[in-house]
């Protein structure tokens, strides 16, 4: 575990020198003006909140995917291009630690990445508007999980793939898992069970998007968040499982 | 192998919360609207409430241009569309439900669909004083007055700010005239002098001999 944690840290900084931090900077900077220029359009009502949380919660999603994708496929990926993994896996540090400290340290990027953007809106919202939303840390909470989930099977499928591939399947499982269930009314009732069937072959990521809860004030049961964060915990677990079967399976 | 056996209860664990979850999620969020149409607008995803702004924004720009071309308000059909988009993109959007069932209503005369829109909006969003206002307000225009005073006094009741609390129990008194009932006559005007004591129109109606002492 402390070897693990020794490598998270190697692989955090490494992030650092790559100034990964600039583009959630950039984000900031996007996320802190919004309010206001939403705001200069409401003739003089401060009718702001509702649009503000929204555009802003959507660009802290999108973001979050596009970081997951873009970590979750080069990270490891240049390990094993730049054989510095073989240097690694020479030491006393097992398969799974070393893909544990390669989530642990993307990881860390993208959830302070993310949580630094939703108190930014917080902040930019709550300047403007009446109070500061607490709320808007679960929807981003909600959103840190999903991509967090992203990140792990890109991770898992860098193992196998280059960059590019590996970021395109970690973009359709985004892209299906995030499917509305709405979708099964577009097929024939014969074919819906088996559809639906599927879904759960997949994490759905429907579950991790909290965002109606905070922008339109509904109240969310602790239940859910419990279960959640449960669901969340069992595919994290599966996909990192699956890196470190694949990771094995390599002839490094 | 033993592997394999935490593969497969994590796979069952994982269908068993998202059972749950989906159970959970429909209880605490609106009902989700139904139908092939609803799955397409499903792909918008995240961006739903920002095109339903953009929308509305259009058919204001839209509705400017018929203004100046001479067209009634209530007979532009043209932002129809546009409004029932936003009503299906943001369903808590209050002003798209009130704004089609007032333009079919008085421009188009169709009364049954304004009232159906109103409803469907009403069960979105089941407190909004401005719908329940709106559909008080067709009822009294149609003289359903009993209708009228029912859904006025909801509306009354749903609104914390007094210029709708006006307007509802106006309605009311209104079609409490109509209806010749003077005790709902003098309990609304009661109402309404609370808000406004000072009131000369109120205070002048409720002196009337047939309030101070009814047969």
């Amino acid at each position: 575990m402390r070897n693990t944690l020794i490598l998270a840290r190697v692989y955090l900084m490494a992030q650092a020198r790559k100034q990964t931090h600039l583009a959630t900077l950039f984000a900031a900077v996007i996320l802190f003006m919004m309010p206001a220029y939403v705001n200069s359009y409401s003739v003089g009502r401060l009718a702001l909140e509702r649009i503000a949380k929204d555009m802003g919660l959507t660009l802290i999603s999108y973001f979050g995917i596009g970081m997951a994708l873009v970590l979750g496929s080069t990270g490891l990926r240049e390990d094993l291009v730049k054989k510095t993994a073989y240097g690694w896996l020479a030491r006393p540090v097992s398969r799974a630690g070393y893909i544990g400290a390669h989530f642990l340290a993307l990881g860390g990027v993208l959830a302070v990445s993310l949580v630094l953007l939703g108190l930014v809106l917080t902040v930019s919202v709550g300047l403007l508007g009446d109070y500061y939303d607490p709320r808007v840390s679960l929807a981003v909470l909600g959103y840190t999980a999903e991509a967090t989930l992203i990140l792990a099977a890109t991770l898992a499928l860098s193992t196998q793939f280059e960059s590019a591939p590996a970021a395109v399947g970690g973009l359709t499982l985004y892209l299906v898992g995030g499917l509305s269930s709405a979708f099964l009314q577009l097929v024939s009732p014969t074919t819906r069970p088996l559809l639906k069937a599927g879904q759960m072959l997949v994490p759905n990521l429907q579950f991790f998007r909290l965002k109606p809860f905070v922008v339109d004030s509904l109240v969310l049961g602790t239940d859910y968040l419990a279960a959640l964060f449960l669901y969340w915990m069992v595919w994290l677990v599966l996909f990192l499982m699956l890196a470190n079967s694949w990771l094995k399976g390599r002839d490094l | 192998m033993k592997a394999s056996w935490i593969v497969i209860f994590l796979l069952l664990a994982s269908v068993a919360l998202n059972l749950s979850l989906t159970r959970l999620r429909h209880r605490d969020l609106p009902p989700a609207q139904t139908g092939k149409n609803q799955a397409l607008l499903e792909l918008v995803g995240e961006g739903r409430l920002i095109l339903g702004r953009y929308l509305w924004h259009k058919m204001d720009l839209f509705h400017e241009v018929l203004d100046e071309q001479g067209v009634r308000p209530e007979q532009q059909s043209e932002v129809l569309p546009l409004m029932r988009m936003v009503s299906l993109l943001d369903p808590s959007f209050v002003e798209a439900f009130d704004q089609i069932a007032y333009d079919i209503w008085k421009g188009h005369g169709l009364t049954e669909q304004a009232l159906q829109i109103l409803d469907e909006g009403l069960e979105k969003n089941p407190d909004s004083p401005a719908l329940y206002f709106r559909k008080a307000h067709i009822f009294f225009m149609e003289a359903d007055y009993r209708e009228a005073v029912r859904y006025g006094n909801v509306a009354y009741a749903k609104s914390n700010d007094e210029f709708e609390q006006l307007n509802s129990l106006r309605l009311v008194l209104h079609s409490a005239e109509e209806l010749e009932d003077v005790e709902l006559q003098r309990r609304t005007l009661g109402l309404l002098l609370k808000l406004r004591p000072e009131d000369p129109y109120f205070t002048e109606k409720m002196a009337r001999p047939e309030l101070q002492h009814p047969p």
